[in-house]
């Protein structure tokens, strides 16, 4: 695969796109050296190098259906000389996936026979972060499960990401011109490209204190869902949550709007402005946090539209 | 001796919430909100994420919003709002998450007891601690109660079963249950000792990996019905609703929910009822 070539109006350094949008991510700030990956727990299982095979089979068809991690960033395999032998360490499954020996065992025998022993099966643990810099990859492989380096995995998302900053700047104008904090809701069409807006929802703390925009939209819609499901439209098709929606809000969220973004699945998050009590760059990272089970691509916008004053009296948006 | 037996009774009206929850297919996490000035229960919630198809409405919400209506809160001034949920105490099943964490935080709360930690989501320090200093969450209290109620809706789940059918399974029943706490990461040590006394800091606090569990009474075992009161049941807010048929059969069950979750020994550790316990102990159903 040949080497992607950078976009002209990506700025890597400073990791924006057209001057409009920069990218977000918590592990942008920690390339160092003295950084610890967060970390879990693998099931591991030692065969020799002839049950290569059916091993491959066995986890592709058996195991990894059942496991929801993503270990895209590790390798399957490693090679261990034990005794003088050569012998083969294989990632099954995340560690959570079986909670007893026996019940992975049992999945085992049923291609290994008698062949495969206890002992052989054993909990490792692995970087669950993806390296940042070749140094990194080598160090966390070493210390604990093999990794691949295919390049600073933030730097390749920057310049594959694919914006219409014109449309984008629309969407922003729209999500200006309430004058409040606001959030929308829109859908990309996964075919065109094409971003529809589906909710605009202002903040209502003043009614309720928990009523910020980005809860408001998440329930305008879900009762549209039910709505549409009790309308019996057949057109309509049935969505799960906000799963994979485009999210824009006026200000960082705070965390609990930005753990309701996490349980609604959403896709993307781009927000203006940074904000005290923001969950996002100014403490937790929530929606770039592999230990919270979800995450989504994180934007700031920083093009045009930032000098109109919006209505922000609060500590917590 | 620091004796938790109320502790242990509101929650036990938590899990027989859950349990509920559980029965009409809703996820068994659930909490109730308790008045420090008067001991009653004003508001409970449980999860309402399926039916609402809004992945927002966990517990917390749900009990919080029954409050806001009933006692006219909509539209207050922000320090009544807050000033009258510092007076009440939430019991949660499960540790809140991220979410539900900083929601009790903005609306005022000060103090929330929970059951078990909420392993991938929790907002009071399994993960992170949203709350910072402005509440104390204590945890551990019926922890396996809400693990086991948890398990039978994830068997319940896989079996698709058109109604939900609560029931010995022998796929969880007797099934090992995480390590309690690490209580460091909740609460500091002067808070634990508050809570709990300086004889159970000894045993749990900091404590590696430990499979013992915390008793309303040190050294003495517990089952469902020691800790619960009818009474207290009965007195939930619009009790009925939790039942869809609205018939309301509070003994049946609480013997159901004795024989279907784990208990305690004198020990601490768990074990599960089983028909040769009979004999050893017998369910005293005229001591509800």
């Amino acid at each position: 695969m040949g080497k992607i070539k950078t976009p002209d109006n990506v700025d890597v350094e400073q990791a924006t796109i057209g001057g409009c949008l920069k990218q977000i991510r918590r592990s942008n700030g920690f390339t160092g050296p003295e950084h610890v990956p967060a970390m879990s727990s693998i099931w591991v299982c030692e065969i020799s190098p002839q049950q290569t095979k059916k091993m491959v089979d066995v986890v592709e068809k058996k195991i990894k259906p059942l496991d929801l991690s993503d270990y895209t960033h590790a390798k399957r395999f490693r090679k261990v000389a034990v005794e003088g032998t050569v012998v083969l360490q294989v990632l099954l499954c995340s560690a959570t996936v079986m909670e007893s020996k026996d019940e992975l065992l049992e999945i085992l025998r049923e291609s290994f026979d008698t062949d495969l022993d206890a002992a052989k099966l054993f909990t490792h643990a692995i970087s669950d972060e993806r390296p940042m810099t070749k140094e990194q990859a080598l160090r966390w492989s070493e210390d604990y499960w093999p990794l691949s380096w295919k390049g600073n995995p933030n730097q390749q998302d920057l310049i594959t990401a694919r914006f219409d900053l014109e449309r984008e700047q629309m969407i922003i104008d729209q999500l200006l011109s309430s004058g409040a904090m606001a959030t929308i809701l829109a859908k990309k069409d996964p075919a065109t490209g094409h971003i529809t807006v589906l909710h605009i929802a202002t903040d209502n703390r003043k009614e309720h204190p928990l009523h910020h925009s980005v809860m408001n939209a998440i329930a305008q819609h879900a009762d549209g869902e039910k709505a549409h499901r009790a309308s019996g439209d057949l057109l309509h098709q049935l969505g799960y949550l906000c799963h994979d929606l485009l999210v824009y809000t006026t200000h960082e969220p705070c965390t609990m709007c930005a753990m309701a973004l996490v349980h609604s699945r959403v896709g993307q998050l781009v927000y203006i402005w940074p904000s005290r009590g923001g969950a996002i760059e100014l403490s937790h990272f929530i929606g770039d946090r592999r230990d919270l089970n979800w995450t989504f691509d994180i934007w700031r916008w920083i093009g045009s539209g930032l000098e109109r004053p919006v209505d922000c009296a609060v500590d917590e948006p | 001796m620091t004796d938790l037996q109320n502790h242990f009774l509101y929650m036990a009206a938590a899990t027989f919430v859950a349990y509920r929850a559980l029965m009409i297919g809703e996820t068994p996490v659930a909490c109730i909100f308790v008045d420090n000035r008067t001991g009653k229960i004003v508001s409970y919630g449980c999860n309402n994420t399926n039916e609402s198809l809004n992945g927002t409405r966990h517990a917390e919400f749900e009990a919080i919003d029954k409050i806001m209506k009933k006692e006219n809160l909509l539209g207050a001034d922000a320090g009544v709002c807050a000033s009258h949920f510092a007076n009440l105490t939430v019991y949660v099943t499960i540790e809140p998450c991220v979410m539900c964490a900083l929601a009790l935080k903005q609306i005022g709360i000060k103090k929330v007891y929970f059951g078990a930690a909420n392993e991938r989501f929790g907002g009071n320090g399994t993960t992170i601690k949203a709350q910072g200093e402005s509440y104390d969450s204590i945890g551990g209290i019926m922890r396996i109660e809400a693990i086991h109620l948890l398990r039978s809706f994830y068997i319940q789940e896989n079996e698709s079963a058109p109604t939900p059918k609560v029931k010995k399974n022998k796929e969880i029943h007797g099934k090992e249950f995480p390590p309690n706490l690490d209580f460091p990461l909740y609460i500091s040590a002067e808070t634990f000792k508050t809570e709990f006394g300086e004889e159970r800091y000894e045993i749990f606090y900091g404590a590696q990996a430990l499979e013992q569990e915390i008793s309303p009474k040190i050294h003495l075992g517990y089952s469902f019905v020691d800790v619960c009161s009818k009474d207290i049941l009965l007195e939930l807010p619009s009790l009925d609703q939790l039942y869809l048929n609205k018939v309301i059969n509070v003994d049946e069950d609480i013997l159901a929910m004795a024989e279907l979750l784990p208990r305690v020994d004198d020990q601490g550790m768990p074990y599960f009822y089983s028909l040769s316990d009979t004999k050893k102990r017998k369910i005293d159903s005229s001591a509800l």
